[in-house]
């Protein structure tokens, strides 16, 4: 299980404001609690207008390496701000993301390939998210033979099913789920990642709804989600889950983050 | 009575009132507008949190089958007049949607007569509709700021074919703000399906008076 850290992400409206301000510390700040908390990645989003977005990644990629040793999960639906920030990365990044979409597979595959980054595969094309399984898979197949195409071996794909509101149809669950058990049986070494708070769009009590779908995407086979690890809620599901799985050895990870006062009642745990 | 069924999301209910209504021979579009108005106090409902976006979706899908059960009566009748034209689309660049799918729902509760044009769509579809359909607004949502590109160009295009001047421009989703709203010269701006739809009542009221 690698946790993709999920808060540098300047469409949420305090990251912005620092990312306009070039407010370093803050940035940093978000950095180091998610390195401690158990993140593998650090997403980072500038998020902001296509002729500013290259300098604010590439900004944001320097400030976040100056305090973290982690590596970055580049995250832009514009080419040119990856190439950027893929030239000032530390260490090989993952790239946020690529999709059927046009001119985003041409643009963002050589940049996979010539630096050898790992990347983010949306089961999506031009005409939006497929609504049923079938078709989501048609779209992972044409990626996975355009990676393999550009010699990218399947074990460095992350394929996003990509998750919608339940509120708005209800086997969006479902229909994620079973996206990840077709590819795995096509595909068996890709991996799989998925934001979760979609599902929970519009319905009251969202934590609740995200928590309990974690748990079972993580059962379906989801292993590098993207989640905010300083939520204490999702870290013990996370962990949970991952035990009662049988993929943690001993039970010694469950146990360590109890140790670490990191699951169960925050004042009761030693 | 129908306000009642729909929000307490009685779809059997709604649907035999309706069918008992039509064979009593009650007039379709009185019973359309009865509909509609039941749509306003769940949007209101929505709006002020009692309800949830499931339950409006139901609501919307409960009033599909409404305008089902009616339209042979409507055809007979005169026309529905709608009380404003709006072409909606997620421009070329992103493919978000439910914002969007939102505040088309809300606006044809209110009797909006709602083109929309859906994802990543070409600057040319959003000409042709203006057009075809002389729109009293035009709408660009995004989540994304890939949109903001293709919204400029699509408004562009708009001001050199003249077709500018005709309907109100609006913007909104997620990472839309007034420095976008200026960009691309639109009328009114918002993150808030609910403003957008007092907006377009607040604008049809003044050009109606």
């Amino acid at each position: 299980m690698k946790i993709i850290g999920e808060k540098i992400n300047g469409t949420l409206k305090l990251v912005r404001k620092a990312v306009e301000e070039k407010d370093e510390a803050f940035i940093q700040d978000l950095a180091k609690q998610q390195a401690d908390a158990g993140a593998y990645w650090l997403d980072v989003n500038a998020g902001t207008l296509p002729e500013h977005e290259p300098d604010d990644l590439v900004w944001l990629v320097r400030t976040v390496q100056e305090v973290v040793d982690l590596p970055l999960c580049l995250d832009s639906a514009n080419v040119e701000a990856l190439k950027a920030a893929v030239k000032a990365v530390k260490k090989t990044p993952l790239i946020n993301s690529i999709s059927g979409e046009s001119g985003r597979l041409e643009g963002v595959l050589p940049l996979v390939k010539d630096h050898d980054c790992e990347v983010i595969a949306l089961a999506m094309d031009g005409n939006g998210i497929p609504a049923d399984v079938e078709s989501r898979l048609a779209v992972v197949k044409s990626l996975i033979a355009e990676t393999r195409n550009a010699g990218i071996s399947d074990d460095r794909i992350y394929i996003d099913p990509l998750v919608t509101a339940l509120a708005t149809g209800i086997q969006s669950g479902q229909v994620a789920f079973k996206t990840m058990e077709a590819t795995r049986l096509e595909f068996p070494d890709v991996h799989f990642t998925m934001g979760l708070s979609n599902i929970s769009f519009g319905l009251p009590e969202r934590k609740v709804v995200n928590k309990t779908f974690l748990a079972l995407a993580i059962a379906a086979g989801l292993d590098a989600p993207i989640l905010d690890p300083l939520d204490r809620d999702l870290m013990e599901i996370l962990l949970t889950s991952e035990m009662v799985l049988g993929n943690d050895n001993y039970c010694l990870n469950y146990i360590k983050a109890f140790r670490e006062g990191k699951i169960g009642n925050k004042t009761d745990s030693k | 009575m129908l306000v009642n069924g729909f929000v307490e999301l009685k779809r059997d209910e709604v649907l035999e009132t309706v069918k008992g209504r039509v064979e009593q021979g009650d007039d379709a579009l009185k019973i359309l507008d009865d509909a509609r108005h039941a749509m306003t106090v769940v949007g209101d409902k929505f709006q002020e949190g009692t309800l949830f976006l499931a339950e409006m979706m139901l609501s919307a899908e409960i009033f599909k089958e409404v305008v089902t059960i009616l339209q042979p009566g409507m055809d007979k009748a005169r026309p529905s007049e709608s009380i404003g034209k709006i072409v909606l689309a997620t421009p070329k660049g992103d493919i978000h949607d439910l914002g969007k799918d939102i505040f088309a729902t809300l606006l044809i509760a209110q009797g909006f007569d709602v083109h929309n044009l859906g994802v990543d769509v070409d600057p040319s579809k959003v000409v042709d509709t203006v057009r075809e359909v002389k729109p009293d607004f035009v709408g660009f949502s995004a989540l994304i700021t890939t949109a903001f590109a293709s919204m400029k160009k699509t408004t562009d295009i708009l001001i050199s074919e003249d077709l500018r001047g005709s309907f109100k421009l609006m913007v909104g989703g997620g990472v839309t703000n007034s420095v976008l709203k200026d960009h691309v010269g639109a009328d009114f701006q918002t993150i808030d399906a609910m403003e957008g739809v007092s907006y377009c009542l607040k604008t049809m009221k003044e050009k109606n008076q």
